[in-house]
């Protein structure tokens, strides 16, 4: 088992190396980020400048995904300017702009093996604290959100499985359809309508539309969770709707199964027939749904996370795209990417554990 | 089975409680708060930063030398008095340059109780002076134009700055004098050789402190929750008029549908910036009063009036002549379509220059189609027995009439196609993306190449100055020897190049205030412009809370200046 782990983390690497370069191409090819992104219009073409050669944009590409990886405090640039006429005689037409031809100012960078990923070009921040900024939040709504998928995805799954055809799994299944062909977008703005605009209009207690506290509150846990509702209702949804099916199938095949009527035959209890031995059994593929779900949740729910304005992960990616700010994209598909890796990996290790015919070599 | 619906029904209840919890919990506040959302979160808040909501936020917190109301009028803040050339303080020195002396009232204090002197405003100069300071600051052309900054030997409160030349804008100019940030803060970093980056002042974030956003406004920069919300609280060191609310609280909110849902369920009180197809939407709201600021940019019908780009095909040279591009103007019913297909009370421009420098005789075309008729006939082009205007074998039917994909522009171009058609005059619809329109003339732009006749978009006049474009003088007209010239309409009058020339080198005064006349109506006289609407900046305020005549009252009117008098807004009485 300690030989696998060890091969399948040798294996993740060069893996992880070639989604970061095709990342670091594909944001090269997007433009100019200077350019792209909200910069002050006014900043000066000279100042400009500095900046871009100061960000390593002048270096070669090459070289640009190096110093991402390995920094660039061993390498060094011309970035004194030739500005000394400027300061000393005010008369004198400043010739800001100019570098003085001296390659010796070194980088500042450490990369990101050192666990520097730079500085964000937006937020004028190091990377790493602007993703610490938000990743708490995400992994609020995302706990959440999957916990009560989880939960909820199982129970309405097994009541459906147990009750096959009945009123109440019709209407489970007729929901599930509606609910996973729906846009998430759609699910969020019609929570917010009826839950929130409605019933506000129709004088019962209504919730929040967006944000993680009350504005005008003093940033209680009440005001989060109350908040977490209808973020937590849309992430969730889609996602109940697919467990649930995942379940009532699995569920049916295991309770039509010969070991099940072996155990009726012993004579166990129904319950213990269908909480012990069919859903063991019926779940064991669940641990690569939720595998798969983790990394996108941490990742962070761009659609619901925009509308609701929860500031976390999704919302950063999605600012962050539309304004051009590769330092902050690259870390957050690097973790998205780490994520999905380890995750498989640690689903794989579930598996050997709570499935004895499951052995790695 | 029944554990399962137990636990249903159990999350039930603590989902109906938090509910309940939530509700009232935002009933019980004491502390008067105002929230206000933000459709964009600032990036950052630097110095000079002219993005329109880093502009914003700041101007809750800080406050410039003077600033100008929602009609544009100068008026006084930190100074004693506005400079003037009446004054004295604006002037011309033996060397032919201006210089600007301007005198601190006494007794403001920064946020953190520090006394405010010229001192503050020198370190300002430095920094935007000297470009090692920063990278990231819009210094605009300071550096260039500014010769000397000098303190009064005898008066902490008095500074001069000299400005190369005669540089009569100096009130309203990017470059103009500045107090905006605390030599007790500032001034040792940079004496250290330190450089702005390098202070938490401008950022925001995990480690962000506001109170070290020392500064000179109603209210204090105390929390930015990135990414959530910024708060503001009220400044004690304020000399001002006293903000009716203690906090105010600015939560992004990016999605335009959740900004409305935010206002209908009172968890703002405020919404603005929205735009004009959505004024329906926000007055249906209960409680809710909209609220239209006049802007800076005008939509309106441009008219290429110059012979490049004339074939027979689309009107021969109709357009060249004066009377045809005033009666397309008389044959709109310009105001009409700005209350229905806009929203009613927008402002129907007469000039591009904004309002407060038209001469108050400047006549608006008015909706006359008996004169549009009249002035076609006059100027030869008849009715033909098609009922299409028609001379000399050429007819009005295809005129190329080309605007950007924009719904609002896209309406606008059915109407005037139905009007124009009821004076004979036949126009060929064409939807353009921006970039291939408004592209230069060496990249293939319509408008640069001269692919059209008539056009409908915005471009904004300098708000404050009186200063013009090459847009509009003989050597912005594109060509293949000026490829980067944008007067498409080719709008070329050497009195009206003469006359920008002047105002820029004339200080404010009669004299000047002649030839700025002369230029409106010179520009006027060309007919190549026609308004169709001023833009407007909207708000949408819960009248439970605010009282919405004092937003309208107290709303700067420039590009992100929309809370300069927030001090003045009152509380829903």
């Amino acid at each position: 088992m300690t030989k696998y782990i060890i091969r399948r983390i040798i294996q993740a690497i060069p893996l992880l190396v070639l989604i970061t370069i095709l990342i670091f191409g594909l944001l090269k090819l997007s433009g100019d980020p200077f350019a792209a992104q909200m910069i002050d219009p006014n900043v000066s073409e000279e100042d400009m400048a500095y900046r871009r050669r100061a960000a390593g944009l002048d270096d070669p590409l090459p070289l640009q995904f190096i110093h991402w990886y390995l920094g660039d405090d061993w390498y060094q640039r011309d970035l004194r300017p030739n500005n000394d006429p400027c300061l000393a005689d005010s008369t004198v037409v400043c010739a800001w702009g100019e570098f003085d031809g001296e390659v010796d100012t070194p980088g500042t960078r450490k990369g990101i093996l050192r666990g520097d990923f730079g500085i964000s070009l937006r937020f004028q921040r190091p990377v790493v604290e602007v993703i610490q900024d938000r990743l708490p939040n995400t992994l609020i709504l995302a706990s959440t959100a999957l916990t009560t998928t989880i939960l909820l995805g199982v129970a309405i799954g097994m009541l459906a499985a147990l009750r096959p055809y009945s009123l109440f799994d019709n209407i489970v299944t007729t929901l599930s359809f509606v609910t996973f062909s729906m846009p998430i977008f759609l699910i969020a703005l019609l929570a917010v309508f009826v839950f929130s605009v409605k019933f506000k209009e129709w004088g019962l207690p209504y919730l929040p539309t967006q944000g993680m506290y009350d504005p005008r509150g003093d940033r209680s846990l009440d005001e989060l969770l109350i908040r977490l509702i209808l973020p937590t209702f849309s992430l969730a949804a889609i996602q109940i709707a697919a467990y649930s099916r995942f379940i009532r199938a699995s569920m049916l095949e295991a309770i039509n199964s010969d070991y099940i009527r072996t155990a009726r035959a012993k004579g166990l209890t129904n319950r213990r027939i269908v909480l012990v031995h069919a859903f063991k059994n019926a779940s064991f593929p669940l641990i690569t749904l939720v595998a798969l779900d983790i990394p996108a949740y941490l990742g962070g729910a761009v659609v619901t996370e925009t509308i609701f304005s929860w500031p976390g992960m999704g919302k950063l990616f999605i600012d962050s795209l539309t304004n051009l700010d590769p330092p902050i994209l690259l870390a957050f598909t690097l973790l998205v990417a780490v994520s999905v890796v380890f995750f498989q990996l640690l689903a794989d290790i579930v598996y050997a554990w709570v499935d004895p015919r499951v052995r790695y070599t | 089975m029944k554990k399962v619906t137990r636990l249903t029904l159990v999350s039930a209840l603590i989902i109906s409680a938090l509910t309940l919890m939530g509700v009232f919990s935002t009933a019980a506040q004491e502390e008067s708060v105002l929230v206000i959302g933000f459709e964009q979160e600032p990036p950052n808040l630097w110095p000079l930063n002219t993005l329109t909501y880093g502009g914003l936020a700041e101007s809750f917190y800080s406050r410039d030398l003077w600033d100008w109301d929602v009609n544009r009028e100068i008026y006084p803040i930190m100074v004693t008095e506005i400079p003037s050339v009446e004054n004295g303080r604006i002037a011309i020195n033996d060397e032919g340059n201006t210089v600007v002396t301007i005198t601190l009232r006494e007794g403001m204090l920064w946020s953190d109780g520090m006394p405010i002197t010229a001192a503050d405003c020198e370190i300002w100069h430095t920094i935007r002076f000297d470009r090692s300071t920063s990278t990231n600051v819009s210094r605009n052309a300071y550096p260039d134009v500014v010769l000397d900054f000098s303190i009064d030997e005898n008066d902490p409160l008095t500074f001069s700055i000299t400005y190369s030349g005669t540089f009569p804008d100096v009130l309203v100019a990017p470059e103009k004098p500045e107090c905006r940030y605390p030599a007790h803060v500032f001034g040792p970093m940079i004496e250290d050789g330190g450089i702005l980056e390098d202070s938490p002042y401008f950022v925001g974030g995990m480690d962000f402190d506001g109170l070290k956003t020392v500064s000179y406004g109603p209210y204090s920069l105390a929390e930015w929750n990135i990414g959530e919300n910024m708060v503001m609280v009220k400044n004690p060191n304020w000399d001002g008029p006293e903000p009716a609310w203690d906090r105010i609280v600015i939560p992004f909110i990016t999605d335009s549908a959740q900004m409305r849902n935010a206002l209908t369920v009172g968890e703002i009180d405020v919404a603005f910036g929205w735009s004009d197809n959505l004024q329906p939407d926000y007055a249906a709201i209960e409680n809710v009063e909209t609220i239209a600021i006049p802007g800076v940019y005008s939509d309106a019908l441009w008219i290429r009036m110059g012979e490049i780009g004339n074939s027979d095909e689309h009107g021969g040279t109709a357009l060249m002549d004066p009377r045809v591009r005033q009666a397309i103007a008389h044959a709109i019913d310009r105001r009409s379509l700005a209350e229905e297909l806009v929203a009613p009370g927008v402002m129907v421009p007469t000039s591009w220059y904004p309002p407060s420098l038209w001469p108050e005789d400047l006549p608006f075309l008015e909706y006359d189609p008996e004169l549009a008729a009249q002035l076609l006939d006059e100027a030869g082009w008849v009715l033909n027995e098609d009922g299409i205007r028609e001379k000399d074998g050429v007819t009005l039917d295809n005129l190329r009439f080309v605007t950007t994909e924009n719904e609002l522009r896209n309406n606008y171009q059915l109407f005037i196609q139905e009007y124009l058609a009821e004076v004979g005059i036949g126009v060929d619809i064409q939807i353009i993306p921006a970039t291939t329109l408004f592209a230069t003339f060496s990249d293939g732009g319509t408008l640069t190449n001269y692919q059209w006749d008539l056009a409908i978009f915005a471009n904004s006049a300098n708000a404050l100055a009186p200063t013009s474009y090459d847009d509009y003088k003989c050597k912005g007209i594109p060509s293949p020897e000026n490829p980067d010239g944008f007067n498409p309409w080719q709008f070329c009058n050497e009195r009206y190049d003469e006359l920008d020339a002047l105002i820029a080198t004339t200080l404010p005064g009669p004299e000047r205030d002649a030839l700025v006349e002369e230029a409106v109506r010179l520009h006027w006289e060309g007919f190549f412009w026609h308004g169709l609407r001023l833009r407007a900046t909207w708000f949408a305020v819960d009248t439970t809370v605010v009282n919405p005549e004092s937003v309208a009252n107290y709303t700067g009117s420039l590009a992100s200046n929309w809370f300069n008098q927030i001090e003045y807004w009152e509380a829903a009485s």
